[in-house]
């Protein structure tokens, strides 16, 4: 008996590692494969899974944030501005989440999943968007910055606009956070990417700096209504950490585009196999 | 321009400090909560136990925390750490790395006050009080019989 339980342990760590150096790769906390390999290979409850994935989130977050803080390709003061929307969006998720029946769950996260790729995989290529003037709101706050870029070897220097369209985008992306026990980094990396013009991986690792934020405001909810079971939890928290290191030093040898391509084609799949368990056909 | 320069290079140097905090920070509270969840891993697989009345592998992986499950409350995590249950440990772990996040806004506060930036420290302020009002949240799910 005991011997399946340590297989079990052990092939849900190795799956883990594997969603933690995909997540890392696309700016995600890695949750966003971590519930779909759960509930769709190992048949946990969704609700435990959300439970298990919102703390790698978390593990994901806090490890690889403290590689980019050093990297400074973060801004920092935008991430702080934005977790406003984004935490006060994740407890109305988790909320909403202890309310809502499991196969709409599964449903709304395969939904979300694809609804995140296809705006990826229009603007491919493009390295360093061209703002021309900051926001009235940006310039105010001080959310333009600089980068080094060692792909392109020089420093870039941004500018930030849509500050009110982003944090509609934000609050959105929390709720969805909450609801669903991910970081959703792909929805983040959208509003800064789309709305707000930034860099590509300067919206990848601020977004980075605020899934660990936004985690953290449901993941309170969900542990202290026992929702974290400890021998999910911590297979998951140690593998997927472990997939973030890798997934990071990787991140920073290769291009933006190439990034973008792996995550969208690896999500578009998870995302129909979530729909098809949310409509009872798996 | 000589000033300009010159402000830019004082404040890069005061992020350099802010940012090495912060990376300690992070880098520990990471180290000590996966260590301890690590802890109480090896010991759940080398003693076979978690503490609870856990037995077979289905109620392992779909059993919500309760008396008898899984510890999920501060006094009865503590009390099954002191007793070395398994899973009591594990959960020490996750609580120590969920509530990394609400150090570091509260950090954040400081660095913000350090770098004189009194708009930074206010809105980080508020996200942590954000963060405190989730756990609140739980009484309120609770007292609707939700959670």
């Amino acid at each position: 008996m005991i011997y399946i339980v340590i297989g079990y342990l052990m092939e849900i760590l190795v799956a883990s590692i594997a969603a933690g150096i995909i997540g890392a790769l696309g700016g995600l906390g890695g949750g966003v494969l971590i519930v779909p390999f759960l509930t769709l290979y190992f048949h946990v409850p969704i609700s435990l899974a959300i439970g298990a994935s919102i703390v790698s989130v978390i593990a994901t977050s806090s490890g690889s944030a403290a590689a980019y803080v050093r990297d400074k390709i973060s801004n920092i003061r935008i991430g702080t501005f934005l977790v406003l929307f984004t935490t006060t969006g994740a407890i109305l998720g988790a909320f909403i989440e202890h309310i809502t029946p499991v196969k709409v769950l599964f449903f709304i996260f395969g939904i979300v999943l694809i609804i995140s790729v296809i705006p990826m995989l229009k603007k491919i290529g493009e390295e360093v968007p061209n703002v021309e003037r900051n926001d009235p709101l940006a310039e105010k706050l001080g959310l333009y910055g600089e980068y080094y870029d060692s792909v392109l070897k020089r420093e870039v220097k941004y500018k930030v606009t849509g500050v009110k369209p982003g944090a509609a985008m934000m609050f959105m992306a929390g709720t969805i956070s909450g609801l669903l026990g991910i970081g959703s980094g792909a929805f983040k990396v959208l509003a800064m990417d789309l709305a707000m013009r930034l860099p590509i991986k300067v919206s990848t690792t601020t977004s980075n700096f605020m899934i660990g934020v936004t985690a953290a405001a449901s993941a309170g909810i969900y542990f202290f209504t026992g929702d974290v079971n400890p021998f999910i939890a911590a297979p998951v928290a140690i593998g997927v950490l472990l997939g973030a290191i890798i997934g990071t030093k990787i991140l920073v040898r290769i291009r933006s585009s190439s990034v973008r391509k792996i995550f969208a084609v690896i999500i578009l799949i998870v995302g129909l196999e979530m729909i098809l368990r949310g409509a009872g056909v798996i | 321009m000589t000033d300009v320069a010159s402000k830019e290079q004082k404040l890069s140097a005061e992020e350099n400090i802010s940012s090495k905090i912060l990376t300690i920070y992070l880098i520990w509270s990471v180290i000590i909560s996966v260590s301890i969840i690590i802890v109480g891993t090896i010991l759940f697989i080398v003693t076979g136990k978690s503490g609870y009345n856990m037995e077979n592998l289905n109620s392992l992986i779909t059993a919500k925390g309760s008396l008898s499950t899984y510890p999920f409350y501060i006094q009865s995590i503590w009390s099954g750490v002191l007793t070395l249950k398994p899973f009591a440990i594990i959960q020490l772990g996750v609580l120590i790395l969920l509530l990394t996040p609400f150090g570091r806004m509260l950090l954040q506060v400081f660095i913000f006050l350090y770098e004189k930036d009194t708009t930074f420290a206010i809105i980080a302020l508020v996200v942590f009080a954000i963060l405190l009002f989730s756990l609140y949240m739980v009484n309120i799910l609770e007292a609707l019989h939700i959670a």
